[in-house]
């Protein structure tokens, strides 16, 4: 996922944010999916 | 009678000694001379106690709980009004108690400390430069500040417990279910807990029965804990470069201190503490994502900056991460049942660190090493019991952890320990 994506899925949502808002929002975002992403367990998502 | 335990003051209006009238005026009293600076009410109410067994003892609640008659803001610009009184409110009524207070509480009890809220943020009773914790903001800091004797938090990753090591006081989040949410704002709701923050282990665990009986939490208070097997998880912490020293002296003297009162300290392997960090972030991420979506839609511009950022980095999840969050926590679940299986409580600190500095969150949300949310994730129950204080005056917390269900086991430990162990008298700040 990148920050354009993140910040489409967002606006998918319904969510009014604006790019600068977004993109403001994405460095936690990513984080928040690198550590999702290292979980253990088989990734099928 | 204001400073004196919520049982004695209800003994004392029994008997004649003090009505709830007196102790009300006297509550109103000690917030107006010191809640300026403290920052921790945000609703004062004009309440009549019920009759009961502890009639007329105030006292507070955080601003995420509905109190009948009194408005709930959850700390934000996005939230207006309030449903039925929760029930965890309704019973402390019940049993006589005033719910004086609506309490500040970090916005929708998610991040903080934030200057775009309705209100400051609460600001810490032993020192005014640092923060209280989070979220039970209002409440950490009302009880450390000598408020109120209880106040209700919610703990969600470590909101009850770690304000309260903050802050030097009690915080004790029952497992799991067993005070009904009801009357709370959601935010991770497999996670979130309402429990009590109270200056003292009794107050805390008396609070707790009155609103869960069934955990009979005051119990066992006064019975010796000698014989009882201590699991105590150094290696979950010490070696961790975000744990300050001082912490780790202060969990060796508190697990010396448990071994003087006779019972037998283990050293106990839990599993890695950083899997068990995400995946419980994960979920309580996913879940405030699906709690917060719609109102985030209507109401975007009313939230905090912070929250709003916040709350919208759980759309990035999938239904896979939490899956496997969740079985992360399903197998944390099951090795700590193991391990309580020949202890009767395990022992780690609540925080890695004394409070840090309001000036630490200038630039924004601060990440704060604590040892609180894999227990969250597991439904034990557990227990903040202030161990120490730092050369620089800033208290810390010792985290005890039961057995499902085994809260009166909890407080009899807990309480032995702070019968025990240091006393730090009451912080000057806001208390002179």
């Amino acid at each position: 996922m990148t920050a354009e994506d993140f910040s489409r899925r967002l606006r998918d949502a319904g969510i009014p944010v604006s790019e600068t808002e977004a993109k403001a929002a994405w460095p936690a975002a990513q984080r928040l999916l690198d550590l999702a992403n290292q979980l253990p367990g088989r990734r099928d998502d | 009678m204001i400073d004196t335990t919520i049982r004695e003051q209800a003994a004392a209006m029994a008997a004649g000694a003090l009505t709830a009238r007196d102790l009300a005026e006297a509550t109103r009293d000690r917030i107006a001379a010191r809640d300026e600076l403290l920052r921790s009410v945000v609703h004062l109410a004009e309440v009549e106690a019920l009759e009961g067994p502890m009639q007329g003892v105030p006292f507070g609640v955080k601003d995420i709980l509905d109190v009948d008659g009194q408005p709930t803001r959850c700390g934000s610009h996005a939230h207006e009004g309030a449903g039925p009184e929760a029930t965890a409110v309704a019973r402390l009524r019940a049993a006589g108690m005033v719910p004086m207070a609506k309490l500040a509480t970090y916005e929708y009890a998610l991040t903080g400390p934030a200057w775009d809220q309705p209100n400051l943020p609460a600001r810490n009773p032993w020192s005014p430069d640092h923060i209280t914790g989070g979220s039970s903001s209002g409440s950490a800091a009302a009880v450390a500040g000598g408020l109120f004797r209880v106040a209700l938090g919610t703990d969600t990753g470590g909101s009850v417990r770690a304000p309260a090591a903050y802050c030097g006081i009690v915080g004790l989040k029952p497992t799991h279910g067993a005070v009904p949410e009801d009357g709370c704002f959601p935010l991770s709701p497999s996670l979130d807990v309402i429990g009590p923050l109270a200056a003292c282990v009794e107050d805390a665990a008396v609070t707790l029965e009155l609103m869960a009986p069934e955990t009979r939490a005051a119990a066992a208070l006064e019975q010796d804990i000698a014989g009882l097997h201590i699991g105590y998880a150094r290696d979950w912490f010490a070696d961790d470069p975000a744990c300050a020293p001082e912490v780790v002296r202060a969990m060796d003297d508190t697990a010396a201190l448990l071994s003087q009162l006779g019972a037998r300290i283990k050293l106990v392997a839990l599993p890695d503490y950083a899997p068990l960090e995400a995946a419980g972030t994960v979920i309580l991420q996913a879940e405030a994502w699906e709690v917060h979506r719609e109102r985030l839609a209507h109401r975007w511009e009313r939230y905090g900056v912070d929250a709003r950022r916040n709350l919208v980095t759980g759309a990035v999840l999938e239904p896979g991460h939490v899956a496997r969050a969740r079985a992360v926590a399903r197998g944390f679940r099951d090795s700590v049942d193991a391990l309580l299986g020949h202890c009767a409580a395990l022992l780690t600190p609540t925080t890695l660190s004394p409070a840090p500095r309001f000036s630490d969150f200038e630039d924004g949300p601060v990440w704060t090493a604590m040892r609180t949310l894999p227990f969250n994730m597991s439904g034990h129950p557990a227990i903040s019991v202030p161990c120490a204080m730092t050369d620089r005056g800033l208290p810390l917390g010792a985290q005890l952890v039961a057995a499902h269900h085994g809260e009166a086991q909890l407080c009899r430990l807990a309480h032995a320990l702070e019968q025990a162990g240091p006393h730090f008298g009451t912080p000057a700040f806001g208390t002179r």
